[in-house]
């Protein structure tokens, strides 16, 4: 076990120097807007305006109006766009754009028309007017809705336009990243370490080693993330390679959730005394450290030891982050983006760490955490990670286009 | 009546329980309390058997019997259910 968690760190490190290739290259695309109009009609009036507008706004829309009051050759073609779309009998303002016919026109009829402008700038879309006009068979599954997708963007007040995909990829990462910071595997570590530094008279001595820990910690987690976001993006459209991460998943996933059910029958609630000849090596280790009367020497010992035990308790805490970082690769962004998300990802992980740390300097009392959290994390993390898996096997579409 | 708590320092349960037992003992004189260290001294944590779940507190009357044991975490409420009776 050890010999193979060397050869995956071995493999991780390597990768953190293959070029990072982030698929994020997008150019906007041209949205058609093809306007039906009668020029007696208020709503129209209204619409026209709008859509000037718009084209202000957004300058890759191209808007064509035909009145079709007047202009018989309009009223007619008018009449074959209103049969392609199963609408006919719709009156003006009668509005096209893509695969979608919005029939009328009022608040919403205005928000739905922004909504697919948005959508199509960024996706490619099918342009049911142009195949119409040039005679380009029609397929059932050309046509589009307008209920929200993902790549759409929904407005919320005092923060403006969301994009689902980055709702739902925030969302991810701070939900995941709290349930991956209860894992109790390192915890005691920093619960052992804060004991010692709370002992020691030099409080600027003991913020600076906390700290220190808690950062390189976070800097460890940070690069075996982004080594691992690496592989993933090289390896994101081989189907197997996504399926035995989906079977990987299902099995740790499957694990932590019997691991809560065996938990749930004892009795009591604890901390279970497990590795102790492994935790006394990293007892000694700390006292030493913390005892350690020159600050360089124990800056050194303190960044060794968040490395070495970030490293050792990967197999117990690799599940969610891999996970994670499988899902951003799975999502065309920007490298900014996925670096973001990846530090939002270690800052909900980190932010008990962190509360039990500040809160002890400044009260000078370790606060106990219950292990019913734990158990609840266990449980919280083993259902997203079976979830995911299940996901990447079964619906692969849902993790690649909308999490 | 005699108290052995047993706790380690890396356990959060602990941390949890000393601050729960420190309040049910502020108001008990009788009971003569005596912390363990389990990483420390392992040689009394083996005599009085303690499992692989910590904290621990063991109750002993006047002829050192173990009269009761608490194993893991309990709500305060549960430690004067539990130990109200046995140092009355």
């Amino acid at each position: 076990m050890k010999y193979l968690t060397k050869v995956f760190l071995f493999l991780l490190l390597i990768s953190l120097f293959i070029p990072f290739t982030s698929k994020n290259v997008q150019a906007i695309n041209q949205v058609n807007i093809y306007f039906f109009y009668d020029e007696a009609c208020p709503h129209c009036y209204d619409e026209g305006l709008y859509l000037d507008e718009l084209e202000i706004t957004y300058p890759n829309i191209v808007v064509t109006r035909y009145e079709v009051a007047s202009n018989p050759d309009n009223s007619q073609l008018f009449e074959n766009v209103k049969a392609v779309f199963d609408t006919p009998s719709a009156l003006t303002p009668y509005t096209v754009i893509g695969g979608v016919a919005l029939v009328g026109y009022n608040d919403q009829i205005s928000a739905d028309i922004e909504k697919l402008i948005k959508r199509y700038s960024n996706n490619d879309y099918v342009d049911i007017f142009y195949k119409m006009m040039n005679d380009i068979p029609i397929l059932n599954s050309d046509f589009d809705s307008i209920e929200i997708q993902p790549g759409d963007t929904i407005y919320i007040k005092y923060i403006g336009d969301i994009n689902i995909d980055a709702l739902s990829l925030f969302v991810a990462a701070i939900v995941v990243g709290i349930a991956d910071g209860f894992n109790p595997c390192a915890m005691w570590v920093l619960i052992f370490l804060i004991t010692m530094l709370l002992n020691q008279k030099n409080r600027k001595k003991s913020w600076i080693l906390g700290i220190t820990f808690l950062f390189t910690s976070a800097l460890i987690y940070f690069l075996i993330m982004v080594a691992w976001l690496n592989i993933a993006i090289q390896v994101t459209t081989i189907v197997w390679i996504r399926i035995i991460i989906g079977l990987v998943a299902l099995f740790f996933g499957g694990s932590h959730i019997i691991k809560f059910i065996k938990d749930s029958k004892k009795k009591d609630i604890g901390c279970e005394v497990t590795d102790q000849v492994q935790k006394k090596k990293l007892i000694d280790k700390i006292k030493k450290i913390v005892l350690e009367q020159k600050m360089f020497i124990a800056l050194i010992g303190i960044i060794t030891l968040a490395i070495s035990v970030n490293l050792v308790e990967l197999a117990c805490s690799a599940g969610l982050p891999l996970l994670f970082t499988q899902i951003l690769a799975y999502h065309h962004l920007s490298t900014v983006a996925y670096f973001g998300y990846i530090l939002l990802y270690i800052l909900f992980f980190l932010i008990d760490d962190l509360a039990i740390f500040i809160i002890a300097m400044i009260t000078l009392k370790v606060t106990g955490i219950s292990n019913k959290y734990s158990r609840i994390s266990t449980i919280v993390g083993g259902i997203i990670m079976f979830v995911i898996g299940f996901l990447l096997i079964f619906f692969p579409a849902i993790i690649m286009f909308n999490f | 009546m005699q108290v052995i708590r047993f706790t380690a320092l890396w356990c959060t349960s602990c941390l949890l329980m000393k601050s729960r037992w420190n309040t049910y003992f502020s108001s008990i004189k009788q009971a003569q309390i005596t912390d363990i260290d389990f990483d420390d001294q392992n040689d009394i944590c083996n005599l009085y058997k303690i499992g692989n779940i910590l904290p621990v507190m063991i109750v002993l009357n006047e002829k050192k019997e173990e009269v009761l044991r608490i194993v893991g975490e309990k709500s305060l409420k549960e430690l004067h259910l539990l130990l109200d009776e046995v140092l009355e």
